[in-house]
């Protein structure tokens, strides 16, 4: 049995679902079929399965070395914007009024609206400017800039979510306020965090204006790797290493889930 | 489980920031194992006299000592208290027996000791069988008792609750309350309860200060302020007394209360003569009153409603200029219709004279 008078928004929510997940997955599927396509061009018409793509990836000492490169610099970076994002939240929701609020939250959001391609060039020449030489280091303090708002967003929402009765009732508990941020804020931050590094870690991974910039030409990370090899020869092997990349940080994200107890996908 | 239980005293407490006093020149002590209810609507700046006591707000003015100690400038966590919020403020990471554990950690008692001791008072409020359970998995009952727990395992000096009660439904409202009460005088704690709920502070408090704006409008014992109030905003705000505005006399040793051209005898006043209000309470307004009440007035039924056991009836009473007056009776057979005349009345020692508000 129905009720009448649905029908105008069940089309409507059809069409959102069609809309929604067909604009975001669209694009991916000829990436998809491109990495299985036997086809030696990229992009090319199907002609047949192959996994062939798969094993010179795999065997490529320069996509592995972008790899490695990547996983460094993801995790530093994560590990530096970490300690960045989760003080900058609390100032922004703990600290004196003057500073705390949505005027000063969207103010640490600069990193995010300021074109990256920008932000590489002007470190770059900055540096040049000092006789600074950039090596992992600038190429990790760039990426941590870049993903430290998205940490404070997440973590200093968690934060006002919490509130401070608890931490009051930690304290006429007889803890100290140092103690009861150990005991008490952060352990119930630790969701926020968890996650926010994980989408951190995520973003700069997969990022290319910062690195295209600031990448030393023996520290070559992943995403500049692909697009160098994009420039030069257009093989189905790109296809593959970004289904390949696309896993593996899926499986991470699994990984950290599990391991953190936390809920990031859903 | 008795232990020394100590005095509590505010003086001239005042706080302000910066738009005006919330709280001006507050005084109240309370003797040692006592329990004191600060009863009054929201924004009486009841919940600021808890937060002062608790060192969560330091005051602008006035010191509050626990005993002889001077607790004023005092960093909560110096205080030994125990306190409970309307939310009970569980910790969600960690699992019952940790939480009422957690005011024993800065005592730095050996940990088998420790958790003794969170076992007892899970004893206490009957949760034994929750120990290992996360409070989300709780039942409102439920994480109240563990607050309670809590609260009292450090064995603290003052115990605070901050409307402990509203956030449960009114059946287990009630049955918590009773139950907090017990545990309360069984250890014998200080406390200083925070409430709008008159029923709540009448039935578990030993004295009661009613609140309005920032101060003390009154602080007696609940038979007193339910009985015999002083102050008319008392008799209002508890029990709903109906006032009526007149004027105290003595004359030959007698004293009389004057109303418009109606002129009642009193049988006692603790006010001087002059502009003042006769308070009397709905349930001891009668509809065709026995001999035995003085008080007697030809009224006409503006308004009848049905409150289960009780009916509700507003009449009007010409000879008072038409004042109001609320009478609240058992139902039964007895059916009064709207528009009707009755007498109405009560006993002279049910009206009590109260200062008009300022």
């Amino acid at each position: 049995m129905r009720q009448r008078g649905w029908t105008s928004w069940r089309i409507l929510r059809a069409l959102s679902l069609f809309i929604g997940y067909g604009f975001v997955l669209g694009p991916v599927l000829p990436v998809v079929y491109n990495a299985f396509n036997a086809s030696p061009i990229f992009p090319a018409p199907f002609e047949g399965l192959t996994l062939e793509w798969f094993r010179s990836v795999v065997t490529s000492e320069q996509y592995m070395s972008g790899a490695i490169v990547s996983i460094e610099v993801g995790i530093g970076a994560t590990a530096l914007a970490l300690v960045i994002g989760v003080c900058a939240a609390f100032a922004v929701v703990r600290g004196p009024a003057w500073i705390r609020g949505g005027a000063a939250t969207s103010l640490l959001m600069g990193p995010i609206v300021i074109p990256q391609i920008v932000i590489g060039l002007a470190i770059l020449e900055a540096a040049s400017q000092l006789s600074f030489r950039l090596g992992l280091a600038g190429l990790i303090i760039a990426h941590a800039v870049f993903v430290s708002p998205f940490i404070i967003r997440v973590v200093a929402g968690a934060l006002e979510v919490q509130g401070s009765n608890l931490e009051s009732a930690a304290m006429v508990l007889g803890s100290r306020r140092t103690a009861v941020l150990f005991t008490l804020t952060l352990p119930m931050l630790r969701p926020a965090i968890v996650a926010s590094a994980v989408f951190a870690f995520t973003l700069s991974f997969v990022n290319v204006p910062l690195s295209l910039f600031l990448s030393p030409s023996n520290l070559r990370p992943l995403p500049i790797v692909i697009y160098q090899e994009m420039i030069n020869t257009r093989t189905p092997v790109l296809a593959a290493v970004s289904i390949l990349l696309a896993f593996v940080l899926l499986l991470a994200t699994g990984l950290a889930e599990k391991v953190f107890r936390v809920r990031i996908l859903q | 489980m008795t232990q020394t239980a100590q005095s509590l005293t505010l003086e001239d407490i005042s706080v302000d920031y910066g738009r005006g006093p919330v709280v001006a020149n507050f005084s109240v002590h309370v003797e040692p194992g006592k329990i004191l209810a600060l009863l009054g609507q929201s924004g009486c700046g009841k919940s600021t006299i808890l937060r002062v006591i608790a060192g969560l707000l330091t005051p602008s003015a006035g010191s509050v000592h626990f005993g002889a100690t001077d607790m004023t400038l005092r960093p909560p966590w110096e205080r030994n208290l125990g306190l409970m919020f309307q939310s009970h403020a569980l910790f969600p990471h960690l699992t019952v027996l940790r939480n009422v554990e957690y005011g024993l950690r800065p005592k730095k008692m050996a940990k088998k000791d420790s958790e003794r001791r969170a076992l007892e008072m899970l004893e206490l409020v009957h949760m034994t069988r929750y120990a290992n359970v996360h409070p989300t998995e709780l039942s409102g009952g439920q994480s109240q008792r563990v607050a309670l727990a809590r609260a009292l395992a450090p064995e603290p000096r003052v115990l605070l609750l901050d409307e402990p009660f509203s956030s449960l439904d009114a059946g287990l409202r009630e049955r918590m309350r009773a139950e907090v009460a017990a545990i309360v005088r069984q250890v014998g704690v200080t406390t200083v309860f925070v409430t709008h709920d008159q029923d709540e502070a009448l039935s578990i408090a030993d004295m009661i200060a009613v609140m309005s704006a920032g101060n003390i409008v009154e602080l007696a014992s609940p038979r007193d302020i339910y009985k015999r109030p002083r102050h008319a905003y008392t008799a209002a705000f508890v029990g709903g007394s109906n006032l009526i505005k007149g004027e105290l006399c003595a004359a030959n040793g007698a004293w009389r209360f004057k109303a418009g051209d109606t002129e009642l005898a009193i049988r006692e006043a603790n006010l001087a003569a002059g502009p003042a209000m006769l308070a009397i309470k709905p349930e001891d307004v009668a509809v065709d009153p026995p001999p035995e009440c003085q008080h007697r007035f030809r009224a006409r039924l503006e308004e009848a409603s049905f409150h289960g056991p009780n009916q509700r009836l507003v009449w009007l009473v010409e000879s008072l200029d038409g004042k109001a007056i609320v009478s609240r009776t058992v139902n039964s057979q007895r059916d009064f219709r709207v528009g009707d005349t009755h007498e109405i009345g009560w006993k002279s020692s049910d009206a009590v004279v109260v200062e008009m508000d300022q």
